[in-house]
């Protein structure tokens, strides 16, 4: 594994297996932390994870899925198995929520509200704020932030995890606390957001973990992410997660390449993998240099047939302080 | 111009479909397979197509090599022979502000709600927006005679087949408690007092103001009602026909190729299956001859161990598809022309 320093936009440890080992307790150790990436590069594997390298040092987590789509769910549930994670053996616990509005809206309601509302009524009035939050921004975001907000203000958790929106909503839902107000006017939602803002603008409380895979699109989008974040929120961010790195060639892997391929009695078809697996090496080391040039502390977790373990196993929780 | 090789089943569609739609989980290529299936039709069956997208990224005007998509269709240059190519980037704002234009029954209505504070947002958020705009012209242009196959290249979107859903939606909507109560302050006491915990709530929230906004926008968007569900009609009419066919678009990554097979089964929910699958940016058939004994002999382990990796890809099972005929489609990163995107299809894996 390879935590990078931060302070240099140095060539990466192109030996993603080197035992390098990063000081966990160097790092901020925010209670709430936060993923995010583009779909498809493995967001809820590596909040799973997080989750449950924490959950192995004891403390009590809140795992939260805002997409709702059973991801995140899945991949603990894929990942928990064994006599590991009883209490006995220190584990402490590990809680799924998955948000959806209505949810977050029955929730908040009575958080907040203290309105007498039966909970048969809370159904229809949900659907309504379901158009209602889609149309108006930030509204969905805020109801999404503001209980996630009150689990980490007043949960019984050590840490929440949030497997966040994909990378064009995140920004949204970050920012929605200190840009509600100028949309909407005052109204309870709006009255709420000081403290939240607040509560993510606290490094010592939030930080915001990117998940990237090494490859051009997601790696771009990335970047565009990181500049974001640190433009139009006032979050704090731990570091990358570069997730899905392939078996690189390392120095001089271009000319080992080559006299593979000059072997005799090489195939088509293995000339073409020696071909492929070169330029593969090539486009990845080009993506893992301009993400170290954000200068933001990186892990790369390899491609294996665990992904959940993997990520455990790479230390990416050292990221956020936990190890 | 080269002509193109006959790839079946690709050609057997391209030949007899009027109405392609293109489905798919987001990344997978869509946009540009949606542009080399009317790059084909056009080359090798000489026909008049039309390729419509609302994907933002306007990935289908590079695609074509052309440097802006319009509002309306721009003829993209093919080459000789009786076929045309035009394609159509569907301009969010502008399409609703067209849709005002045609539904309002009369100028006031039109003109309030162009400018209610809200108008904007509310509609390029609007549940499924996307998908009933890109329906919406749909509905248009398979009408317009200057095209035989219009070939439509759905949004991405967060309810995977929102686009199917949408012109039930959009009818359920207007038909709902819900539009009755967000237009409450508008209507007779009966109405306000049954809508009351729901407002009393929103205000709290919300703050009077804005929900005051909200009621004035919903209220003048239902005096376009009746011609919405006409529309939304129509469409489902496009969308049921036998001539429009449904073609599914993944790559060979679990992920996507999962995500396809849901997708899949919710468009069997509806009725539809697809007519072909086309799975993107597959590996070179020729991958496959390799043998483990081969990787083995590999002396430099690195090497050996990124080749395992590439080879681990190649191999990858593919969903089972049953009847349904599969492409592979290769992939490329120079697809240049129009010619380069008909050509997609020849490499057949």
């Amino acid at each position: 594994m390879n935590v990078a320093s931060a302070s240099e936009p140095d060539r990466p440890d192109l030996d993603q297996h080197s035992a390098e080992t990063v000081d966990a307790s160097s790092m901020a150790r925010p209670r709430l932390v936060i993923l995010s990436g583009k779909g498809g590069v493995g967001r809820s594997t590596v909040a799973a994870g997080l989750a449950i390298a924490a959950a192995a040092r004891g403390e009590r987590v809140l795992a939260v899925d805002v997409t709702a789509d059973g991801g995140l769910a899945a991949a603990v549930a894929s990942a928990r198995t064994g006599p590991v994670d009883s209490e006995e053996n220190g584990f402490g616990s590990l809680e799924v929520l998955a948000l959806s509005t209505e949810q977050s809206l029955s929730q908040y309601v009575e958080l907040y509200l203290k309105l007498p509302i039966a909970p048969s009524r809370i159904g229809p009035i949900a659907r309504i704020f379901d158009y209602v939050a889609t149309a108006a921004p930030g509204v969905r975001e805020i109801l999404t932030i503001g209980k996630i907000a009150w689990e980490v203000r007043e949960g019984p958790w050590d840490a929440v995890i949030v497997d966040g929106p994909a990378t064009g909503h995140i920004i949204e839902l970050l920012a929605a606390a200190d840009n509600l107000g100028s949309v909407i006017g005052r109204g309870v939602l709006v009255d709420q957001t000081d403290w939240i803002g607040e509560l993510l603008a606290d490094p010592v409380t939030t930080q915001v973990v990117t998940v990237v895979t090494p490859e051009e699109l997601p790696t771009s989008e990335t970047l565009g992410l990181i500049h974001r974040i640190e433009h139009e929120t006032r979050v704090a961010i731990a570091g990358i997660v570069v997730n899905r790195v392939p078996p690189m060639l390392g120095p001089d892997g271009d000319a080992r390449v080559v006299r593979e391929q000059a072997e005799p009695g090489v195939s088509d078809g293995l000339r073409k993998a020696l071909g492929l697996a070169m330029s593969r090496s090539e486009s990845t080391e080009t993506q893992l240099v301009r993400l170290a040039e954000t200068g933001l502390p990186r892990c790369l977790v390899g491609e294996v047939v665990d992904p959940v373990a993997a990520v455990v196993a790479a230390g990416v929780a050292a990221l956020v302080g936990r190890s | 111009m080269m002509a193109a090789s006959p790839s079946e089943p690709v050609d057997g569609l391209l030949a007899s479909a009027t109405v392609l739609v293109v489905i798919g989980p987001g990344g997978v290529g869509k946009t540009t397979l949606a542009a080399a299936l009317g790059a084909r039709a056009v080359v090798s069956h000489q026909r008049r197509v039309l390729v419509v997208t609302v994907d933002p990224a306007r990935r289908l005007a590079e695609a074509l090599g052309i440097r802006e998509v319009a509002e309306e269709p721009i003829l993209v240059p093919a080459g000789p022979g009786a076929g045309r190519l035009w394609a159509l980037m569907v301009d969010m704002a502008r399409s609703w502000d067209r849709l005002v234009h045609r539904h309002a029954p009369d100028a006031k209505t039109e003109s309030s709600l162009l400018e209610n504070p809200l108008y904007r947002t509310l509609t390029t958020r609007f549940v499924q927006s996307h998908d009933y705009i890109a329906l919406d012209r749909l509905a248009d242009l398979v009408d317009d005679d200057r095209y035989d196959l219009v070939i439509i290249d759905t949004p991405p979107s967060t309810h995977a087949l929102g686009v199917l859903d949408a012109p039930d939606r959009m009818i359920d909507f207007f038909g709902s408690r819900l539009s009755t109560w967000l237009t409450a302050p508008y209507r007779n006491r009966l109405v306000r007092a049954s809508a009351s915990p729901f407002l009393a709530v929103a205000e709290r929230l919300l703050g009077g103001p804005f929900l005051a906004q909200i009621a004035d926008f919903f209220w003048l968007l239902s005096a376009l009602q009746p011609d919405f569900v006409r529309r939304a009609k129509q469409v489902n009419v496009v969308l049921n026909a036998p001539d429009t066919r449904y073609v599914m678009v993944h790559t060979p990554e679990p992920l996507p190729a999962q995500r396809a097979i849901e997708l899949a089964a919710s468009l069997a929910e509806r009725g539809f299956v697809p007519s072909l699958v086309l799975v993107n940016r597959s590996p070179d058939p020729i991958l496959a001859a390799v043998t483990d004994a081969e990787v083995e002999q590999i002396d430099d382990e690195r090497v050996r161990e990124a080749v395992a990796a590439v080879l681990r890809e190649a191999r990858r099972e593919m969903p089972d598809w049953g009847d349904i005929p599969i492409q592979k489609v290769p992939w490329s990163n120079e697809l240049a022309t129009v010619a380069d995107l008909a050509g997609v299809f020849d490499a057949a894996i």
